[in-house]
């Protein structure tokens, strides 16, 4: 029973790893190689590299942050079986978590150049 | 007691569906003029993948914004429109028959109107500003299909198996005249698609095209007669009642 126990905690820890470091639904984490320039790329010349942001925060000013996740986070898993149901929420967190870290964030003017790149 | 249960649970089953309006209503519905408001409160694209991992299944999940770079609540109303249309609804998108600060508080009204609705008021406590309701009867509508979404959601598959793309509108029909809903319910669009590429690059690139057909697609799927519309999906005719 015990040893049953461990080898599944090790294959959920293996799952949930490689899981976190694939690159799935075609999310991009390559953002050095694009090599984006301030104060000369557009937000559309992002868009086109990137694709869309995962989330987009406006301000007054007419500043837009775009924020790009590292991964796609994980939401469920199921063992043994061929579709997901089940979920797992703390693991689902800590890899949500560490996506953001590795993600980028670029702030744009109102006439939509960068100004700012955090990578 | 089987029998019991089985009432129960037809009951249940009975009381989360929304029956279609009558023949009547929707006569006098089509003989009226209708405006269509889609309001996109997501504003983004919902992603899941299942990935293989040879004793299980995992899924991941992400998502893409468009807030800002699509006008969706202006494409989607249009498009709306003119299926609406092809069934025999005389209908125009609020966007061709409202000026643009008009469209500016007409959205506000929207935004208050889903909050209102998803803070589990009940559905009658769902109704018009005066001002909006006033604003569209001088222009001469009777009838207002007000939409929203749970937006467009992209589920990639594995094992070969096709992907499936899936979209929940939410349709509120208002009686502008007599100030009260006429009908409210949601409608599935579920269609299965080849991926051509990889994953959202293929919705996102050339200014979001993919996704602009897909959402095309599904819309024309649901409007469609008979038995020939898409994977699972609904039917505005069928549901609503518009015969």
């Amino acid at each position: 029973m015990g040893k049953a126990v461990t080898r599944l905690i090790v294959f959920i820890f293996l799952t949930v790893s490689l899981t976190a470091c694939a690159n799935k639904i075609g999310v991009r984490k390559d953002f050095k190689r694009a090599n984006f320039e301030i104060g000369k790329t557009t937000k559309k010349e992002v868009i086109d590299y990137l694709g869309l942001p995962q989330k987009i925060m406006k301000y007054a000013d007419g500043r837009e942050h775009y924020f790009y996740p590292g991964a796609a986070r994980l939401t469920g898993l199921c063992i043994g079986c061929g579709d997901v149901s089940g979920r797992v929420g703390v693991i689902s967190s800590a890899v949500s978590q560490a996506a953001v870290e590795d993600g980028a964030e670029y702030i744009f003017t109102s006439n939509g150049v960068l100004v700012a790149k955090y990578e | 007691m089987l029998r019991v249960i089985v009432l129960l649970g037809v009951a249940l089953l009975s009381a989360c569906v929304t029956p279609p309006m009558s023949p009547e209503s929707a006569r006098t519905l089509k003989s009226g003029k209708s405006a269509v408001a889609f309001y996109d409160v997501t504003e983004r694209i919902n992603y899941i993948e299942d990935v293989y991992l040879v004793l299980g299944v995992a899924q991941v999940a992400s998502e893409s914004v468009y807030s800002g770079i699509w006008n969706s609540n202006k494409d989607l109303s249009a498009m709306h429109a003119e299926e609406l249309a092809k069934i025999g609804v005389r209908v125009r998108s609020v966007y061709d028959a409202l000026s643009e600060a008009e469209i500016s508080g007409f959205t506000a009204m929207q935004k208050e109107l889903y909050a209102l609705n998803t803070s589990g008021q009940d559905t009658s406590a769902i109704q018009l500003k005066p001002l909006h309701r006033d604003l569209l009867l001088q222009k001469g509508f009777d009838y207002l299909f007000w939409l929203n979404w749970s937006g467009y959601t992209l589920h990639i598959k594995t094992l070969g198996l096709p992907s499936l793309e899936t979209s929940n509108t939410e349709y509120w029909i208002f009686d502008l005249k007599k100030n009260s809903l006429l009908w409210h319910g949601t409608i599935r669009a579920t269609d299965r698609l080849r991926i051509k590429g990889k994953g959202k690059v293929f919705l996102e690139k050339d200014d979001l095209s993919g996704l602009k057909t897909e959402v095309t697609k599904l819309t024309k799927e649901i409007y469609k007669s008979g038995t020939n519309r898409g994977y699972r999906s609904e039917s505005v005719i069928k549901k609503i009642g518009l015969e």
